[in-house]
């Protein structure tokens, strides 16, 4: 699958903090009027 | 991270969450969590860190991972997610992206910063990066 681009929407989903809070997408992104998101293993 | 983080308290704070997903489990994410925060409270004291600007959240089974294109099936680890960095819009538009080449190759925590202080204050990001084509 192509990774999300540019102009993309990204997908609805359900994950867990890891605090076991769960974070709803896309509407965790109306929190703030910027979103950081990254993808890492083990540490940034 | 902990570069990124005093961008954040100089340009974005209030305006920007930062979130991070990976397999790792929970005590992992925790681990990697105190890790930063301390590196943070020996280098830059005077840093507000409650509450911390970095979630970290859970994708075992790499569920998001794979929806986003970024999962690495090949890894020695088993399926992993690829070190990929966006800024997303309030609308969940992404706005600017950065694909790294390997997990040591990240953007600038300038870069970033200014990529997401311009989506935050409404504005396009610069989208040429310095060095990726």
């Amino acid at each position: 699958m192509a990774k999300l681009a540019i102009g993309d929407l990204f997908p609805s989903a359900a994950l867990n903090d890891i605090d076991g809070v769960a974070v709803q997408f896309p509407a965790v992104f109306t929190h703030a009027p910027a979103t950081v998101l990254f993808f890492y293993r083990g540490r940034w | 991270m902990t570069a990124f983080v005093y961008e954040w308290e100089r340009y974005l704070e209030g305006k920007v969450q930062i979130l991070g997903i990976s397999i790792d489990p929970p005590e992992e994410g925790k681990k990697l969590l105190e890790r930063v925060t301390r590196d943070c409270q020996e280098d830059r004291p005077q840093i507000p860190l409650d509450p911390y600007p970095l979630r970290l959240l859970t994708d075992p089974d790499a569920q998001v991972i794979r929806a986003v294109g970024t999962a690495n099936e090949g890894h020695w680890a088993g399926t992993i997610a690829a070190p990929v960095t966006y800024v997303i819009d309030p609308a969940g538009k992404v706005k600017w992206a950065y694909v790294s080449e390997s997990a040591a190759d990240r953007p600038s925590p300038v870069a970033l910063a200014k990529a997401a202080v311009a989506i935050a204050s409404g504005k396009e990001p610069p989208l040429a990066y310095p060095g990726k084509s």
